[in-house]
């Protein structure tokens, strides 16, 4: 797996995680050892340290075949390092964790590779591909023609410039990585308009990651003109107040107390999730609060979703209404092959970013009455 | 400014390590006295920095050291 990441105009670097920790011992190893080493090449049995004057090669490397072991490879073959090492990570001393309280972080291009690499350092298999892969040290003068100051300094720049905008894109992202993105990215939003509507913020989470993944301007993929002109009121669960809102081109036809957005103001974040959550709130109300059958909904629209669960009744026998109020019965899953338009697996493709499946989701009705639903990974509720 | 340093404030620090645990990302760093554990979070401008409680910290350290 491969991380680009982008300032601006980038990319600076195409690398994986293996090479920043090579590149990272190496930058130690320069500054502590006065060699002035150009590579550090790990092989199968052996490691070797490569510098202008001469090559030095460590032998039985057997026990230390992974890259992330460099480090502590050093330090057991170079007892002058490893005391260096220790020197410079202050292992002798206690940990004082301070309190920091900063106005402004910036990181160098190699640490921000790091904090970037690190979503995939510790709990993901790294595998090596070849394509596209640029080594920190020497292949990045090849191929983007400018060396890692460079790289460096452009980075820090960009980060300077007011207008430098970061943006990190990803590539063969596992389900945790793209939900985590998403919510490291919007999940104060999500929070923020989740609570006040009244939906599970993980609920919404999991929505936002599969309609757009946190790429798009439409995170919750919004059909404006389906939604044209229909008011809808919905609970203010902050102060129990009704709000009333409609996705209108043309606000003087409505009150003053209708809130009015039109689709230029969809392309907010902030407006964007919030409507995003109230029409998933219209989809639940309209079916109960059943969570499948409504995520299904807002996917499809209520009618289709109508015509899912007649369907449903004509080949099983269940009367609509006990499906709707029976949110563990997942029989209309297999009826959705009467949709025409939108995703046909869309509720199991939302549950699968849904993190701590044994916890109940949770949908307040505007009576305060609590819907739970368990789901797990598979998408089958419990 | 190497390409591990990260500064605060104009006070540069040195990156030690960074690590994922229980779907949090946390950052080591150090100056010239003291090492610094802290919860950090990428947005889309810049790095924010949370402070986290002692007894975390020296877990994170075990793990990173």
């Amino acid at each position: 797996m491969i991380y680009k990441f982008y300032y601006n105009n980038g990319p600076y670097c195409i690398v994986d995680s293996e090479e920043y920790k090579n590149a990272r011992a190496l930058y130690r190893l320069k500054k502590l050892d006065n060699n002035d080493y150009e590579k550090i090449v790990a092989g199968k049995n052996q490691l070797k340290l490569i510098s202008k004057e001469n090559v030095v090669i460590i032998n039985n490397m057997d026990q230390y075949m992974k890259t992330k072991d460099l480090q502590r490879c050093l330090e057991d073959n170079y007892p002058i390092i490893k005391n260096e090492l220790k020197k410079t990570h202050k292992t002798n001393k206690p940990l004082k964790n301070t309190k920091i309280n900063a106005k402004k972080v910036i990181v160098g291009s190699l640490t921000l590779s790091m904090l970037l690499g690190s979503y995939k350092l510790k709990d993901l298999n790294i595998t090596n591909t070849n394509d596209n892969k640029l080594k920190i040290d020497s292949t990045i003068e090849q191929e983007n023609d400018s060396t890692i100051e460079e790289i460096k300094e452009n980075v820090i720049n960009d980060i300077k410039k007011e207008n430098s905008s970061l943006s990190i894109t990803f590539d063969n992202l596992s389900d945790s990585e793209k939900a985590l993105y998403v919510q490291q990215t919007y999940g104060d939003l999500i929070e923020k308009y989740s609570t006040k509507w009244g939906i599970d913020s993980r609920l919404i989470t999991a929505i936002l990651t599969q309609e757009s993944g946190g790429k798009d301007e439409n995170l919750m993929q919004i059909e404006y003109n389906a939604w044209k002109n229909q008011l809808i009121e919905v609970k203010n669960f902050n102060d129990d107040s009704t709000v009333k809102i409609v996705l209108t081109e043309d606000p003087e036809l409505y009150d003053s107390d209708v809130i009015t957005i039109n689709r230029t103001e969809l392309k907010n974040p902030k407006t964007n999730i919030s409507v995003g959550t109230i029409l998933l709130r219209f989809n639940l109300k309209c079916f109960n609060y059943n969570i499948p059958i409504s995520l299904t909904s807002y996917n499809c629209g209520t009618g289709t979703m109508n015509n899912i669960l007649d369907e449903t009744c004509r080949n099983t026998g269940y009367i609509k209404e006990e499906l709707i109020n029976d949110p563990t019965n997942l029989e209309f899953l297999n009826y959705r092959y009467i949709m025409t338009d939108g995703d046909q697996n869309y509720f199991e493709n939302v549950v699968r970013y849904i993190p701590n499946y044994d916890e109940e989701l949770q949908i307040w009705d505007e009576n305060n009455e609590l819907h739970a639903l368990k789901v797990s990974f598979e998408g089958k509720t419990k | 400014m190497n390409p591990f340093d990260i500064i605060i404030d104009n006070k540069k620090y040195e990156f030690i390590d960074s690590i994922l645990l229980n779907n949090k990302y946390y950052v080591a760093f150090m100056d010239d006295e003291v090492t610094y554990i802290k919860e950090y979070k990428i947005n889309k401008r810049s790095i924010e920095l949370f402070d986290i409680d002692d007894e975390l910290a020296k877990t994170i350290w075990e793990m990173i050291k």
